[in-house]
C-alpha cells in the first residue's frame, strides 16, 4: 500500500480533474445552449415571416364595404384617388376586426408614386413583414403588412441609441 | 508521488487546460451547422406555395376584369353577342336592340348566360391561353370556373428539391345577381310597354310612368333626357347601381336597348 502523502496526492489530482470537467460541461452547455437559442429565435422570426405572409394574403382577399375585395380596392384607388378615404376605411376596419393586435397595417407602394402610402393602426414602434405584388394599372402594386417591432430591429434600435447591445 | 508520477499528472492537468482552450476558441469561431428548426419547410412556403397564392389572387382579378368587359359588352347590346332576333334600331354612332315585338317579349329575350359565358372564355383564354380556362359557369353572383394545373419546380441554383402543383381553377363573387338584373330590367320594359304602347303620345305616356314608378335611372338613348324613336321603338339607357371592370377600371354598367311600343294593329 502507497503511504498516506502518496494518496493524498492522488486525492488532490482527482480531485482538481473533477472540478475542470464541472467547469468544462458547465461552459459546453452554456456555449451549445447559446447556439440553439439563437437558432430557435431564428425559427421564430422565419414563423412570424410565414404567418404574416398568410395573413397578408387572407387580407387581401377579404371583402370590403364597396363589394371588392381588398386587392381590387387597391387597384381601383390607384386609378381613382378619390377612394383613398374608402381604402383608408376599410383597411382599418379589417385590421380592428380581425382581433389579431400583432399586425398593424400595410404599406401600399403604387408604381410611379415616390411615396409608400402607410395605413396602419394604433399606434407603437413597428416592422415591416411579409410583401405582395399585385396587377396594378401597368405596374405591379407592392403591398407590405406591418406589424409589431421584430426582436432583431428592436435590438438595432437600442444599440443605435445606447451603443449597448442587448444580450 | 515518485518525480515521473507528478509529470504524467500535470501532463494531464494542462492537457486538460489545453484542450478546453482549444475548444473555447473553435466554437466561437467554428460554424456547428446547426440549421434553425424547419428551413425546409419555410423555404418551401416561401418560395412556393405563397408564390402560388400571389398568382391564384392575380389570376381571379384578371378573371374579374375580362368578366367586367363581357359585362359591359353584353349590356351595350341588349344582353346579346351575335345573333339579334328583334332588330334594331338608332343612329350610326349607336345601335339599340330591341327587346320586344310588340308584347312579346319571350322570343327576343337574350340567352343571357350563354353568351356571357362564350364571351367571357374567350376572353380569358386569350388573356392566359396556357391557363385553358373552360366550363365556365354563371351561378348567381359567381363565376365558376376550371382550368389547368400549374406546377412550381425548383431550379438547380435551389437550395433544396421541391415541386408544387395547384389548382387555376376559379369562383369569383361579381358582387351581384347578373341575370337577374337582366330579369328586373325587363320586368320593368315590359309594364312600360303594357302602359304605353297604346297611347298616341308615347313619349308624355313613358315619361309619366318612370316619373311615377320612380324609375331615376332609367333614360333615353345615351343616358340623358334625349327621346329617340323610330316607329314607336323608342332606345332607352339603364344605369345600373353596380358597377363591373371595363378597361381595367370600374365603371358603372349602362344597359342600352330598345322598346317597341307598337300595338297589334299598328
Amino acid at each position: 500500500m502507497r503511504n498516506k502523502k502518496a494518496q493524498f496526492g492522488d486525492a488532490i489530482d482527482l480531485l482538481t480533474i473533477i472540478i475542470l470537467l464541472v467547469f468544462f460541461f458547465f461552459f459546453t452547455s452554456i456555449i451549445l445552449n447559446g447556439s440553439l437559442k439563437k437558432n430557435d429565435l431564428t425559427s421564430i422570426s422565419n414563423l412570424d415571416e410565414i404567418r404574416s405572409k398568410q395573413v397578408l394574403f387572407n387580407y387581401l382577399r377579404a371583402p370590403t364595404e364597396n363589394g371588392l375585395t381588398l386587392t381590387e380596392l387597391i387597384v381601383a384607388t390607384e386609378n381613382n384617388p378619390s377612394l383613398k378615404p374608402s381604402l383608408e376605411k376599410n383597411v382599418k376596419k379589417i385590421f380592428l376586426d380581425s382581433k389579431d393586435p400583432f399586425f398593424k397595417g400595410i404599406i401600399i407602394k403604387y408604381p410611379g408614386e415616390k411615396l409608400y402610402y402607410p395605413i396602419v393602426v394604433g399606434g407603437g414602434l413597428t416592422s415591416n413583414y411579409a410583401s405582395a405584388e399585385i396587377i396594378g394599372k401597368k405596374q405591379p402594386i407592392s403591398v407590405t403588412i406591418v406589424g409589431e417591432e421584430k426582436t432583431s430591429e428592436g435590438q438595432a434600435r437600442y444599440k443605435a441609441a445606447t451603443g449597448f447591445k442587448i444580450t | 508521488m515518485n518525480k515521473k508520477a507528478l509529470i504524467f499528472h500535470w501532463i494531464i492537468v494542462f492537457g486538460f487546460f489545453i484542450a478546453l482552450g482549444v475548444f473555447f476558441y473553435f466554437s466561437q469561431t467554428t460554424n456547428l451547422n446547426l440549421e434553425p428548426k424547419g428551413t425546409w419547410q419555410i423555404d418551401f412556403l416561401n418560395n412556393y406555395y405563397f408564390l402560388a397564392e400571389q398568382d391564384l389572387i392575380n389570376s381571379d382579378f384578371l378573371v374579374k376584369q375580362a368578366a367586367g368587359d363581357s359585362i359591359h359588352r353584353l349590356a351595350t347590346n341588349a344582353g346579346f353577342i351575335n345573333k339579334i332576333p328583334c332588330g334594331k334600331i338608332g343612329p350610326q354612332t349607336r345601335h339599340y336592340v330591341v327587346w320586344n315585338k310588340k308584347k312579346d317579349f319571350a322570343s327576343c329575350a337574350p340567352s343571357l348566360s350563354k353568351d356571357f359565358i362564350t364571351d367571357l372564355t374567350e376572353r380569358v383564354n386569350k388573356k392566359s391561353p396556357k391557363k385553358n380556362y373552360n366550363t365556365l359557369k354563371l351561378e348567381k353572383n359567381f363565376i365558376l370556373g376550371k382550368a389547368n394545373q400549374k406546377t412550381i419546380k425548383s431550379t438547380k441554383t435551389d437550395k433544396y428539391y421541391a415541386l408544387y402543383t395547384y389548382d387555376l381553377d376559379f369562383e369569383i363573387d361579381l358582387g351581384f345577381d347578373l341575370q337577374e338584373e337582366y330579369n328586373l330590367l325587363r320586368k320593368i320594359a315590359n309594364n312600360l310597354v303594357a302602359a304605353c304602347n297604346k297611347k298616341s303620345n308615347l313619349e308624355t305616356c313613358i315619361k309619366n310612368h318612370i316619373k311615377n314608378k320612380k324609375l331615376t335611372k332609367w333614360k333615353f338613348s345615351e343616358c340623358t333626357n334625349k327621346f329617340y324613336s323610330e316607329a314607336r321603338k323608342v332606345a332607352f339607357c339603364v344605369e345600373s347601381k353596380n358597377s363591373a371592370y371595363k378597361n381595367k377600371q370600374l365603371m358603372p354598367i349602362k344597359y342600352y336597348f330598345a322598346l317597341d311600343f307598337a300595338t297589334q294593329s299598328t
